[in-house]
């Protein structure tokens, strides 16, 4: 039976292999849920945590930062355990200690990558309620296409494009303002 | 702040970066006199970088989804499971009742005797007395009935020459939902399992030692195990904790497919440390939350 190495799980995240993190998913996050369950969390707060983990691990890749001295998954259970102590400490007002481990010193951006992770999801939820061609204008415009680039595909004058790019966004813009979580992300 | 065009617009200058150092200096004073326009150009800046199609946000797609999709691995275990403890009900209800209007001597018999008595209750049908019963052994048994196969004996149960149970010590007390699992594991139509060499009783030579805990087994079956996972559980006999599915260890195992035939084989060894007690080994298949096989061994101290 063919094993996967640690190499593959790093390549499989660095890479956004779904086979692999569907893999990493069955594996780790039981060990995971059952650790936060016991430590006063949720199954959702179990999954957000994990989803930070990979996250961690996918970043450390890509800075070239990550020598696993040990198995992936155990590593991926030890931050995400930090992780969730991390949040705890936050959330109860108590002091939660951590190793003077280098490796884990990223704990330290916590706050600042769960933040992101929130806003990312609530983002893509507002996004995904505007229109189809709203949606598409701003795919393109926050990849980078010109509003020149947009005319053409839409089928718009240039200025047209523009004054579209402008509305969308502002439309995007409000209905996030208006959710209730925005305003508690905000720092 | 109102979020108007002409700000929209400078906003985005200041985002690509498509300002002259006049204009960046001044921009920037702005936004440290002005909250809200600081506010603005953090949540401008915030879109931009997440709702662009980067390598980050795509993972964070599939995370999501993944996420989405995975289910509690322990409430769905514990209520997939709990019947194997509704199973109990109507075994406790015939025991109880045998109990009752039984010959006297066996109103003494204890928790452990009527539980293992009233593993007959399906069978009752057929023998006009409770009996104590035989539990099919794995490679005899053909039936596609994922019910527990329970082969009743000819041993009425009240036989006067029964032996007595020896006393029980506390660490000792079986656990009755994890003794009526022993034999009658609950199998796949298509999948059957040898377990070749289980954990045997071990006598300690101190309290502390590690135990050398062995499991091997042959599973043979038309599917493709290779893509699922085999979980050997161990619990000790807290009932609690295996009502709540709590095992104190776990071991992945390892499927070796024999190339030749639809055959699988498990053979796992690990060193555990383990008090004296009375353990109970659960042999699952992960995804389908499954019990195939329990077994049972005791650790015992060295006199």
């Amino acid at each position: 039976m063919s094993k996967i190495t640690n190499e593959d799980f790093l390549r499989g995240i660095a890479e956004n292999d779904y086979t692999v993190l569907e893999l990493i998913y069955k594996k780790s996050l039981p060990e995971v849920t059952k650790y936060v369950k016991k430590n006063s969390g949720t199954f959702e707060d179990a999954k957000d945590v994990f989803q930070e983990g990979i996250l961690v691990v996918y970043n450390k890749v890509k800075e070239d930062k990550l020598r696993l001295t040990t198995s992936f998954h155990y590593y991926l259970y030890s931050v995400c355990k930090k992780i969730w102590l991390k949040k705890l400490k936050k959330r109860k007002g108590k002091e939660v200690s951590f190793e003077s481990d280098e490796e884990y010193s990223y704990i330290e951006t916590f706050d600042e990558d769960f933040i992101k992770t929130r806003k990312w999801i609530l983002f893509n939820k507002k996004f995904n309620s505007l229109s189809e061609e709203c949606r598409k204008v701003l795919k393109m415009m926050f990849n980078g296409r010109s509003s020149k680039e947009i005319a053409r595909e839409m089928g718009y004058t240039e200025e047209y494009a523009k004054r579209k790019k402008y509305k969308c966004k502002l439309a995007l813009t409000t209905l996030i303002k208006k959710s209730s979580e925005y305003n508690n992300l905000k720092k | 702040m109102a979020s108007n065009e002409k700000i929209y617009n400078t906003i985005q200058r200041y985002l690509n970066e498509e300002m002259d150092p006049e204009e960046l200096k001044k921009f920037q004073d702005a936004m440290a006199a002005d909250p809200a326009l600081a506010e603005e150009v953090q949540l401008q800046q915030d879109m931009q970088e997440l709702l662009e199609d980067s390598p980050e946000n795509q993972l964070r797609h599939n995370l999501q989804k993944l996420s989405d999709e995975a289910k509690d691995p322990f409430s769905s275990v514990k209520s997939s499971k709990l019947w194997y403890l509704l199973w109990l009900i109507p075994v406790l209800l015939i025991a109880l009742g045998w109990v009752i209007f039984s010959e006297p001597k066996n109103k003494d018999a204890n928790a452990q005797e009527a539980i293992e008595q009233s593993i007959d209750a399906p069978m009752e049908e057929s023998n006009q007395a409770p009996s104590e019963t035989e539990i099919l052994p794995e490679e005899d048994t053909q039936t596609n009935d994922p019910v527990p196969a329970i082969k009743p004996t000819t041993i009425p149960p009240s036989t006067p020459d029964k032996k007595e149970s020896p006393p029980i010590a506390g660490n000792f007390e079986p656990t009755p939902a994890l003794e009526f699992l022993i034999g009658n594991n609950v199998r796949a139509n298509d999948l059957s399992i040898k377990v070749v060499q289980q954990q045997e009783d071990v006598e300690l030579a101190s309290q502390s030692e590690l135990v050398d805990f062995q499991f091997m087994a042959q599973i043979t079956t038309s599917q493709n195990l290779l893509k699922k996972t085999f979980k050997l559980h161990l619990f000790d006999n807290n009932p609690e904790a295996f009502g709540n599915f709590e095992p104190i260890h776990s071991i992945d195992l390892e499927l070796v497919k024999d190339p030749d035939q639809s055959t699988y084989i498990i053979n796992t060894q690990k060193k555990i440390p383990l008090k004296p007690g009375l353990y109970y080994q659960v042999l699952e298949e992960y995804e389908e939350e499954r019990i195939h096989w329990a077994g049972k061994f005791m650790i015992t101290k060295d006199k």
